[in-house]
């Protein structure tokens, strides 16, 4: 069955008869064939010449242009041009030309005849000495006389206290035992440290103020434990004084003291925004 | 320069609005990040700064002894984490031997600018080794003394040790707030070599390391009773995974009978109850009997395994335990009871609790991204309970498993492989926040337990 890719086969075409008049055709016909290619091409070039001269180009910086004056470098998204030289820190596309460097000029050597003459050295002026003001006499205050009769007692006595810069306030520690804060400075360190470790600041209430100020005395009993924790000056907020009592509930013990006696202790919170 | 003011207009006001709402939003995602231990952890600002004097020798040879005993007593110190450590180099050359000779003003200046000073003499007189150790505090010198101890023991290496280990947990102990050293307190561990693993023991430095079992099998998960005298482990025999009891004072293996498969026990502080892991029909649950192992009893049922349980040391209410009732093990809290469970993890793989002896924090080893190519390892973290809040102590290190918490809670001792084989376990120590990291032994040690005291 014959398909239309493979058409049946014909009778051969009689070129010889054809040759001659063939050639001169193709030869006609290539002429005119290379006479109309350059007449196309010659107009396409003329069009383009002459349509340039009477068209405003693309991009012109001009009120009559018709496209949308741009700055490239804020509109094309791209990041910034790279330095030419990543080791020279200094170099830049457009380099400015490096001043030439001067040439010193020397001092003619000066000739034979010549004599040097010495510059006159000029002495400083001389400026009578000032005395020095004399800082005025620190009057010393001379503590009254006391009138009691000193006893053992030591009242009043806030010796030794240590304030512990804590992250929002201060903790101050004062042991009541004048002597045994003289005697055992080491223990009332320890004490010291143990209770600003215990002021939990991140319990602190948002309704805090700067300024609050709590006074709580607790006893540490001899074998280290801290017991009895009570508000002597209140804040004035009771959440405040609830969490300096805590404070002092939360430590397990200071270490045996070392002393037979249990000693009281104060404790006073400043509280401070940070 | 006046500021140009502009009229709050109902959009400018609702954009301020919204403003405000992003900035609070992106402000407090990371406070709620993993940032506690700064505040609520935070180590006092000033360290005590501790000079040692070397002991001067009294009488007898002591040079050997000396040696042993100055460096254990400085090592002790130092490692204790509360100290400033004045050191050896810079301190004055002079060896004070009794509190007549001790000269403040030596160790007040800048460089050594020491608060305390410890000082005194070793002899050796008889056999016996004599120590006098004193610590003033220079900055009171009226009254410097805060510690005098005397120390009489039999002349060898080891007791020379032993007494410088007791006279650091006396210093420790005064000047640290009256929680004791751990200077004498030991290390149990699981020491693989021959194909077997047995159960040691060392110091808690590292020193003295030997043998306690000699059962020839895989012995794992030692665990020492509070008081010392008792250790509980998980031991491979002919009948499966059994606890065994072993005597410290008896020095043998005592009876502990228990039903089905059982691993990892655990000691109740009070040390009259253990709580550990059985399975008879291969799911694994808590269960907790007492030292003999009668009366025993069920405390969780799910499917799905249980193990690992370890007792909250301040209170002994409560268990923390791993369970894998979800899919990957994970880190759980219950009362000793088997109510109120709490799931404290929620990713990853979590191995090993250990429950810290304030009961605050519980340790444990964690691989936060478990699977084929996920990063990062497996770390020790620490989570405090209250808050769920944790922290990454380990980096970068390689495997880390078993942490054990110290008795006074400041040390954490684990067990590392740098490129995760087993047999390349050592065991370390460092500080309870991660820092002072150094190793205790070689390798092939692994799954430390700390003694309770």
């Amino acid at each position: 069955m014959p398909t239309l890719t493979q058409p049946a086969p014909t009778a051969p075409m009689p070129i010889r008869h054809r040759t001659l008049a063939a050639r001169e055709n193709v030869s006609a016909s290539f002429i005119v064939a290379l006479v109309l290619h350059a007449a196309i091409i010659g107009g396409a070039v003329g069009w383009a010449l002459i349509s340039n001269f009477s068209h405003a180009s693309w991009g012109e910086n001009s009120s009559q242009s018709g496209s949308i004056a741009v700055t490239a470098v804020t509109a094309i998204p791209l990041p910034p041009k790279q330095r030419l030289n990543e080791d020279h820190v200094l170099t830049s596309d457009s380099p400015s030309i490096a001043p030439t460097p001067t040439k010193e000029k020397t001092e003619p050597p000066p000739k034979k005849d010549e004599v040097l003459i010495p510059e006159k050295a000029t002495k400083p002026p001389k400026v009578a000495e000032k005395a020095a003001p004399t800082p005025p006499k620190h009057v010393e205050v001379t503590p009254p006389t006391p009138t009691k009769a000193t006893t053992g007692d030591s009242s009043g006595v806030r010796i030794p206290e240590a304030v512990q810069q804590v992250k929002n306030g201060t903790a101050s520690i004062t042991v009541d035992d004048r002597s045994f804060g003289q005697r055992y400075a080491y223990y009332a360190r320890i004490v010291d440290q143990k209770v600003s470790e215990s002021w939990n600041t991140q319990q602190i209430f948002p309704g805090a103020t700067t300024g609050m100020h709590a006074v709580v005395i607790f006893t540490i009993n001899t074998d280290g434990t801290p017991s009895d924790p009570r508000i002597v000056i209140k804040s004035g907020s009771a959440a405040f004084d609830i969490l300096a009592v805590r404070t002092i509930q939360r430590i397990d013990g200071f270490g045996p003291l070392p002393q037979p006696r249990p000693i009281t202790v104060e404790f006073a919170l400043d509280y401070k925004q940070p | 320069m006046d500021r140009i003011t502009y009229p709050p207009t109902p959009s400018r006001t609702c954009f301020r609005f919204a403003l405000l709402l992003f900035i609070a939003v992106v402000v407090s995602a990371p406070a709620r990040a993993q940032d506690i231990f700064g505040e609520a952890n935070k180590a006092p600002a000033d360290r005590t700064r501790v000079a040692v004097a070397n002991f001067k020798p009294s009488s007898g040879q002591t040079d050997a002894f000396r040696k042993t005993f100055d460096d254990t007593l400085f090592n002790d110190l130092s490692n204790a984490g509360i100290f400033d450590m004045v050191s050896k180099s810079i301190a004055p050359p002079v060896t004070p031997g009794s509190p007549a000779e001790m000269k403040l003003d030596q160790w007040s200046p800048a460089p050594v600018s020491a608060a305390m000073v410890a000082f005194g003499s070793l002899g050796v007189t008889a056999g016996k080794i004599a120590v006098s150790g004193y610590l003033f505090d220079v900055k009171n010198t009226q009254f410097p003394q805060v510690l005098v101890r005397q120390y009489n023991e039999d002349a060898t290496d080891d007791s020379a040790r032993q007494i410088a280990h007791r006279f650091a947990d006396e210093i420790i102990s005064r000047l640290g707030g009256g929680v004791s050293g751990i200077a004498e307190t030991k290390i149990y561990y699981v020491h693989a070599a021959g194909g077997t693993k047995e159960i040691w023991e060392m110091d808690y430095d590292g020193a003295n390391q030997h043998a306690i079992t000699h059962l020839g099998q895989i012995s794992l998960s030692p665990r020492v009773s509070p008081d010392n005298s008792r250790l509980a482990f998980t031991s491979l025999g002919t009948e499966g995974w059994k606890i065994k009891m072993y005597s410290l004072l008896l020095g043998r293996v005592v009876t502990f009978p228990s039903g089905g498969n059982t691993i990892s026990p655990a000691w109740a502080p009070n040390g009259k109850e253990i709580a550990y892991s059985a399975s008879t029909n291969g799911d694994y649950d808590i269960w907790i009997s007492d030292i003999n192992g009668s009366l025993a009893r069920k405390v969780t049922n799910f499917k799905g395994p249980d193990m690992s349980p370890v007792y909250n040391p301040r209170t002994g209410g409560q268990i923390a335990w791993i369970s894998g009732r979800t899919g990957l093990p994970q880190l759980y809290i219950m009362e000793a009871d088997g109510s109120s469970v709490q799931r404290l993890t929620d990713t990853g793989y979590v191995s090993a609790p250990s429950w810290s002896p304030n009961g605050q924090f519980i340790a444990f080893g964690w691989n936060r991204k478990y699977g084929p190519g996920a990063p990062g390892g497996q770390d020790i973290y620490v989570m405090e309970i209250a808050t769920k809040k944790w922290i990454q102590l380990t980096h970068d290190g390689g495997q880390c498993d078993f942490p054990s918490w110290s008795p006074d809670g400041r040390h954490i001792v684990y067990a590392n492989s740098p490129d995760g084989r087993v047999n390349h376990m050592k065991i370390w120590t460092m500080l309870a926040d991660g820092t002072d990291r150094h190793p205790l032994t070689g390798p092939g040690n692994d799954m430390p337990n700390w003694s309770w005291k």
